[in-house]
């Protein structure tokens, strides 16, 4: 039988209220929407998602009566590509949020009361930059920070730089084992793999060491599931059964937060086995230079490190052409010791071995032995990690370091099917970079150097006075939320730029709307390159409400300090000069260009994976793999070892009281905080749970589903307990990222540890925030709820 | 021969993303409070929940819709006709000669539908995707999302599956790729016992 005929009427929803909705119409007046190929007075734009997000997709929009009613993913010309996953698809009702703070908003009451009244734009805006002006002519642009979380597509720099003020857009979070990496192997900003997910296809062994790569990564899904199905063993390294782990060859479950103590293990057997490749290290790595037996720092001749040269009989500079180095061997310069640093680094681990690995870890001792001949024998192999789990610790630096070391040891880097670093949001790929806004030179406009990492302003005496905050940072790359709220009630303004109502916005003096990635004044928006594309962004609907875009807001900022015309008028304006004498992957590509392919362009590159260090050249000090850090030594940390985690281990004290390590993992329904107010989302997942192992539960007299306190010295908060067979005895989790509304009470970052180790201070982004290195306990919330 | 549209389903693949859930609530305008394709674990109702005891753990998740049945028993008990097998083997609802007496939600045994029992709310306050909006009073659930696949496209969880844990076709098409995997596979069809001879299989 068919269908009966229907017609459709369509009916005027300028009378109900957005984020309500009031009865449909009778049965005859129904909704409907078509296919915009099928109905001319549709719209199609394309745009991208934000820059969190795991991956950068780049989405077909369609737009009714100016309302956005359909995303699907764009097509890529590398048509792999072409994905939107739940978060992209939650965007359809996220920018219409009930959350949207929809005009400047001026505090009223207490800092961190988050209650306001209504104020116009030049009110906002006037208030602002006549404060900005007084502390910039009393206590000089230093006394200006400026910060935007990861979720935030146009950064203020420019702002900063004209007023002279503090600046940092990556302090605390994502960078702890990156900080470590740097060191080995020179990898940039949060330590991406030297090859691309697409080359794993060519690896026979991947270790992903507390990676949820299936929720976290999952528009490169297929390229895990490439690897397997060409034989690839992939093994997971973590404390719980991920959603990863459930598709991994092996699990390899772990006390949380010894992950360094497995890594030197296997390379104790790597030396033990003589399992290293010694003509890669030879020729691309510190391993033949020499350390000083009096001051362990490398021997020099000059200015050059120097090797002992096999061909010769004679000390060498690295890099003399024609060398043969040795890796083993007595060498002595002027009465002076000297020794390898391959043999200084066999020896250092001599020690680690599996069954004193064994112990710290708890995985018993054959299973590392295993591991270590899988990775090491089996063929080209991959260690690989994620930002939510083993990069959140105090000691996260020794990781990245250790892992730099054994894939170095192995031949691993530089190598087709190889690679270290992290797995997520598909980072690498090739360069290509944007040039600038030209600056006039004569005005000698440049931000103030950055006095400390910007986590210790809540900590440490600095000239901080005033916050210019874009997004949720405040909550999100904070720990230890009692000592920021402390500080920010110190300062003379705070200022916060969002698209939605969530907790950083409560502590503001002054709130200024922005626009989601679907909104702007302009026709065009800022560009990004990744997965080997170049993408723009077009116009899907007008800026909501009196939002704004950041660009929008900054622009009429300096025109109130008078700053304007140093910027540019436009994002398109800007996006010209960016794309102004290409470098060569951005040949033949312009905003003209952009805008004629649907706003996707593939760069000019090969069509194969990227994989950096092909070459064996290396960001480092040599250009060669650095297994050993001289910068690190004042700090008795020429080589990584194993430290027990600062505050989550069994060995601390307060271990007594607060038995229970706290986790803020990584989930598919949030990046970071972005998406904790997506009702498509939380119709899936409601609220935030304590995620807890049922033996942990049991002798606290806990069921599934009771209301309960997390909480330690430092805080508490409360939410329902949920009985998870999948979390490691010992362990507690709360996904990251939920806004405390969403708590029955209190913040999670209410008990969160932000102790800053004093070694991340020299490393390349500084130390981390180590949120995961935390202990708490749990009981029964007192009083129903 | 006519059409008879499946699908398989790579429980090997589905990582419980829950994009195929939202794929298709935006583009057959699903309103709040009810999904048409929901992700089931085996250790239980809470979502992604384990089988067993911590080290030795068992998960897996399963994407349930309408498994579009061959001989499907809401077809048999709808008294005035309205839920109906097509000509390329949908089971689909003429939503004008819905009752809403609901025998079909009780005669599926894979309970998959639902049912407005209120005037459906959308957040946000306006209609979505392609499907047209449905009242208070009628019975929804996935229709192989006709609007795309009555003009040669996919389902839309098929198109948006990350992992590509899905394949859609002609089950009478030897050559298609869902017959291909059912080959290869053996497709698993639920409750086979019972007769309904769903038109969706799942690969384990």
């Amino acid at each position: 039988m068919g269908l009966s005929r229907r017609t459709f009427i369509k009916t005027g929803l300028a009378g109900a209220a957005l984020g309500a909705c009031g009865a449909l119409p009778p049965v005859s007046k129904w909704l409907r929407t078509s296919d915009a190929a099928d109905d001319p007075k549709e719209k199609v734009a394309y745009t991208y998602h934000p820059p969190n997000c795991g991956g950068r997709c780049s989405f077909k929009c369609t737009v009714k009566d100016g309302k956005l009613v359909k995303l699907e993913a764009n097509e890529w010309p590398d048509k792999r590509h072409s994905l939107i996953c739940l978060r992209g698809l939650s965007e359809l009702e996220r920018v219409y949020s009930p959350d949207r703070i929809k005009k400047p908003l001026k505090r009223v009451g207490e800092r961190g009361e988050g209650k306001f009244v209504e104020i116009s734009w030049d009110e906002a805006l006037t208030t602002v930059a006549n404060k900005l002006k007084e502390l910039k002519d009393k206590h000089g642009g230093k006394s200006i920070y400026l910060k935007a979380s990861s979720g935030v597509e146009h950064p203020m720099f420019s702002l900063a730089t004209k007023l002279g003020a503090q600046f940092t857009n990556h302090a605390g979070i994502d960078i702890g084992i990156s900080g470590g990496l740097n060191q080995v192997t020179g990898a940039g900003l949060f330590g991406p793999m030297n090859n691309e997910v697409t080359d794993w296809v060519n690896s026979k062994t991947i270790l992903l060491i507390g990676n949820n790569f299936l929720e976290t990564s999952m528009t490169d899904a297929q390229f895990f599931y490439d690897a397997k199905e060409a034989g690839c063993k992939i093994i997971s390294i973590d404390p719980s059964y991920s959603t990863t782990t459930t598709r991994c060859d092996q699990w390899i479950s772990l006390r949380p937060g010894t992950d360094t103590a497995l890594i030197m293990a296997l390379i104790n057997q790597v030396f033990v086995n003589k399992w290293y490749n010694e003509e890669y290290l030879r020729k691309n790595s510190t391993a033949p230079f020499l350390i000083r037996e009096d001051d362990k720092k490398l021997f020099k001749i000059g200015d050059k490190f120097q090797v002992w040269d096999k061909n010769s009989g004679s000390f060498q500079p690295y890099d003399a052409p024609g060398i043969q180095p040795e890796l083993e061997g007595d060498f002595a310069a002027d009465g002076v010791k000297l020794q390898t640093v391959f043999a200084a680094l066999k020896e250092h681990t001599k020690n680690n071995t599996p069954a004193w690995a064994a112990k710290i870890t708890e995985v018993p001792e054959q299973v590392i032995k295993d591991l270590a001949k899988q990775y090491a024998t089996g063929g080209p192999a991959v260690v690989a990690w994620g930002w939510g789990g083993p990069d959140k610790w105090y000691h996260a630096d020794s990781l990245g370091r250790a892992a730099g070391i054994l894939a170095a040891l192995t031949g691993n880097i530089g190598r087709i099917g190889g690679g270290v670093g992290a797995a997520n949001h598909h980072l690498p790929g090739y360069f290509a970079p944007f040039r600038g806004w030209p600056l006039p030179k004569d005005k000698g406009f440049a931000p103030a150097k950055p006095e400390m990492p910007a986590t210790d302003f809540p900590q440490k005496p600095n000239s901080v006075r005033a916050v210019i905050i874009q997004g949720n940072t405040l909550n999100q790359w904070l720990g230890n939320a009692h000592q920021t709220a402390a500080w920010l009630k110190k300062l003379d303004l705070v200022v916060v730029v969002d698209i939605f109502h969530n907790d950083t916005v409560n502590y503001a003096d002054i709130v200024l709307p922005t626009c989601t990635n679907f909104e702007m004044e302009y026709d065009s928006y800022n560009l990004q390159v990744r997965r080997n594309h170049i993408m723009m962004m077009q116009k899907v609907i007008d800026p909501l409400f009196e939002s704004k875009t950041d660009f929008r807001i900054e622009l009429e900022l300096a025109a109130k300090l008078g700053l304007d015309q140093y910027l540019p008028k436009t994002p398109e304006d800007l996006n010209r000069a960016r794309l102004k004498d290409p470098a060569p992957p951005l040949k033949g590509i312009t905003v003209e260009t952009l805008k004629a392919n649907r706003y996707i362009q593939r760069l000019n590159a090969p069509m194969e994976p990227f994989r950096s260090n092909m070459n064996q050249v290396y960001a480092t000090p040599t250009k060669k793999i650095e297994l050993y850090s001289q910068m690190l030594l004042p700090f008795n940390a020429g080589f990584p070892s194993y430290e027990e985690p600062q505050e989550a281990s069994p060995h601390n004290p307060l271990f007594k009281k607060y038995p229970l390590q706290f986790s803020q993992a990584h989930t598919r329904y949030r990046a970071h905080s972005s998406f904790a107010n997506a009702r498509w989302i939380t119709q899936i997942i409601k609220e935030p749970k304590v995620e807890m192992n049922p033996r942990d539960a049991k002798p606290r007299g806990l069921n599934n589903g009771d209301l309960v306190e997390v909480f330690n010295d430092r805080g508490k908060f409360q939410a329902r307990y949920q009985a998870t067979p999948d979390m490691r005895p010992g362990s507690i989790r709360v996904s990251e990222g939920w806004w405390s509304k969403y708590f029955a009470a209190g913040n999670l970052q209410n008990v969160t540890n932000n102790a800053n180790n004093p070694r991340g201070y020299p490393l390349i982004h500084g130390p981390v925030i180590p949120f995961n290195d935390t202990l708490v306990e749990v009981k029964k919330a007192g009083g129903a709820k | 021969m006519a059409k008879k549209l499946g699908m398989t389903i790579d429980l090997k693949r589905c990582m419980g993303c829950h994009t195929c859930a939202l794929g298709c609530k935006m583009q057959n305008n699903v309103p709040m409070g009810m999904l048409w394709n929901r992700i089931l674990t085996d250790g239980g109702e809470d979502v992604d929940t384990a089988r067993g005891e911590f080290p030795h753990l068992h998960k897996s998740w399963m994407p349930l819709a309408c498994l579009h049945c061959e001989n499907a028993p809401c077809v048999k008990v709808c008294p005035v006709g309205a839920t109906y097998r097509d000509e390329d083997g949908r089971v689909l609802i003429n939503y004008d000669r819905c009752i809403g007496c609901r025998y079909c939600m009780a005669a599926c045994p894979y309970n998959v539908r639902v049912f407005n029992w209120q005037n459906p709310v959308r957040e946000p306050g306006h209609s979505y995707g392609e499907a047209p909006a449905r009242p208070k009073g009628v019975m929804e659930k996935c229709t192989l999302c006709v609007e795309r696949t009555s003009k040669g496209q996919e389902p839309r969880c098929v198109e948006v599956c990350p992992a590509k844990a899905r394949k859609f076709g002609d089950l009478n098409d030897p050559n298609s790729d869902v017959s291909q995997a059912i080959r290869e596979r053996g497709g698993q069809q639920l409750l086979a016992e019972k007769g309904t001879k769903p038109q969706i299989y799942y690969l384990r």
